[in-house]
């Protein structure tokens, strides 16, 4: 075969088929996708190294920015790696309620992940469906926690809103209307021909391959790894809880949507045993002063395992963090499993592991005239902003 | 074979150990590599899961730590290498585990060379001229203007 029968091109990094900016360089034979690369960066904010210069107390908001659609994860995961260091008990009610938000963050993402797949395979309706019946989880964020997204719910040593008989009831109603949707949901899912067509058997990601790779999460247990911290490893109050890990052996996409699908019943169970059960008691133990010591702690985030390290040197700033976030871990993978693929099958693949590409790359502004880098104090960017919009205006 | 048993068989290699604040062993090697102890592990069927690597810069070392975990019973394990300061070098693992572009990150942050490893670019650009930005020493007004 002769060098002129492949094409070569860039699938990003701003494209309809990918919600956030990333490239994938791609080789085809005709339709048929012969070699894959993944691009990372575009959205890398250099967070460790800013971190490096705050407290643990703004690192901690720092580090809920890292992701927009699970930034309670990250929160909550560099808190509790700083609560190992400093060695504070986090009262049994911050875990419970720990636990609450984090539910309820899972099935905002699953249901989010879910709608974005559903686009992706050019089933509009049932995306709209979806994304709208999540609109009951969100107006159940925004009451606990008073924000739809970063909802600075943790402290460092537990969190810094309680749940009130008024929120808790509210919640109830809204999970009891969620209920019967997320039925109707699973139905259209699991018999719709469209669904079923684009998906079964598409972007299988065999067990070895999962396996050899790292990955983690719904994309691990897609591909028959029976492994969630949140059963292996307990942590916060989900070692008292009752709920399945669900594991599916197929690997393809399909097999990821039924896998969701049955995650998301789960996280009602969690949630409804949360609010059953929510011990009394104090909702933060205070934490000041320098600390020493290193830590990891890993938590299962919507998309898998979130890995935070922590090192502190009699110092209140962190010497080191680091973030390994699960689209990290799993983007190898996916880019695996696009040779032999049609070009048409990429977004329905690279969805597939609900990927994070903000996540995944953690302020530097480039000078495209001059090709000099600068980076800008907090001051210097709220300065530049501010003279931008008077241009545009003028 | 699990990685526990395995790390008593490995008693020989283990500089130094102590435990992370999270409650792991932290093993620091003697050797500038984890690879023999990777290939042993695997090669006696460990389920070995690599969660993360991570650089961190000591100042009168660059230390690489690997987290692992034993997906047979759990057991997580940090294992940590010292490398040169200046020249820091040491063997890639990532065909034997999936780590080549946590090792390419910590190449472009730190300067470590992952030998056997070609991955030296993750997230900062193909033509990026300002250092190695995680180094402690790093400062930007090196590299930038201000």
């Amino acid at each position: 075969m002769s060098k002129r029968d492949y094409t070569e091109f860039n699938l990003g990094p701003q494209h309809p088929a990918l919600k956030e900016p990333e490239t994938f360089r791609v080789v085809v034979e005709g339709e048929r996708i012969v070699k894959a690369e993944a691009i990372l960066g575009h959205t890398h904010r250099g967070i460790e190294k800013v971190a490096e210069q705050r407290d643990y107390n703004k690192a901690l908001y720092l580090a809920e920015r890292i992701c927009g659609i699970c930034s309670f994860a990250h929160n909550a995961n560099f808190a509790r790696a700083v609560e190992f260091v400093a060695d504070v008990e986090v009262p049994e009610r911050a875990q419970y309620l720990r636990v609450l938000v984090a539910e309820l963050e899972r099935l905002h993402s699953h249901m989010l992940w879910l709608g974005v797949l559903a686009h992706e395979i050019g089933f509009d309706t049932f995306y709209f469906l979806v994304w709208n019946d999540r609109e009951l989880v969100m107006d159940a964020l925004e009451t606990l926690t008073g924000n739809r997204v970063n909802y600075g719910m943790n402290d460092i040593g537990g969190v810094r809103a309680d749940l009130t008989p008024d929120i808790k009831g509210l919640l109830m109603r809204k999970l009891d209307e969620l209920g019967p949707r997320l039925e109707k949901i699973k139905e259209i899912a699991l018999k719709n021909k469209t669904v079923i067509s684009r998906t079964k058997g598409v972007g299988v990601i065999s067990n070895e391959l999962a396996r050899k790779t790292c990955v983690t999460g719904p994309t691990a247990r897609s591909s028959g790894i029976n492994w969630d911290l949140r059963r292996d490893q307990p942590y916060f109050a989900y070692g008292d809880l009752d709920f399945d890990v669900k594991v599916s052996t197929d690997g393809d996409v399909y097999s990821k949507i039924t896998l969701r699908i049955e995650e998301l019943f789960e996280s009602m169970r969690i949630i409804q045993q949360v609010l059953e059960h929510l011990p009394e008691g104090r909702i933060k133990t205070d934490v000041r002063g320098k600390l020493d010591g290193s830590a990891v702690s890993r938590i299962e985030a919507p998309r898998g395992e979130n890995f935070h390290y922590v090192d502190f040197r009699n110092s209140k700033e962190p010497y080191r963090m680091k973030v390994r976030a699960p689209t990290y871990a799993n983007v190898v993978s996916s880019v695996e499993v696009l040779v032999g693929h049609y070009i048409s099958d990429i977004p329905v693949i690279v969805a597939a592991n609900d990927p994070c590409f903000s996540c995944t790359d953690r302020t530097l502004v480039i000078d495209r005239d001059t090709e000099r880098y600068q980076i800008l104090t907090a001051k210097e960017l709220r300065k530049l902003s501010i003279e931008t919009t008077k241009e545009e205006i003028m | 074979m699990e990685v526990v048993e395995m790390l008593e068989i490995q008693k020989d290699k283990i500089e130094e150990e102590n435990k992370l604040s999270s409650g792991e062993r932290l093993v620091v090697l003697k050797d500038k590599s984890c690879r023999a102890l990777v290939e042993k592990w695997l090669g006696n069927g460990v389920d070995l899961h690599l969660c993360s690597v991570v650089g961190i810069d000591n100042e009168d070392a660059i230390q690489v730590l690997y987290y692992f975990m034993d997906r047979k019973d759990n057991t997580t394990v940090a294992v940590a290498v010292n490398l040169d300061h200046e020249k820091p070098v040491t063997d890639t693992i990532g065909d034997l585990i999936g780590s080549s572009v946590y090792e390419g990150e910590a190449t472009e942050m730190f300067g470590i060379e992952f030998t056997g490893n070609e991955i030296a670019r993750v997230f900062l650009p193909e033509n990026w001229v300002g250092g190695y930005p995680l180094r402690k020493s790093w400062k930007k007004e090196d590299y930038f203007d201000e």
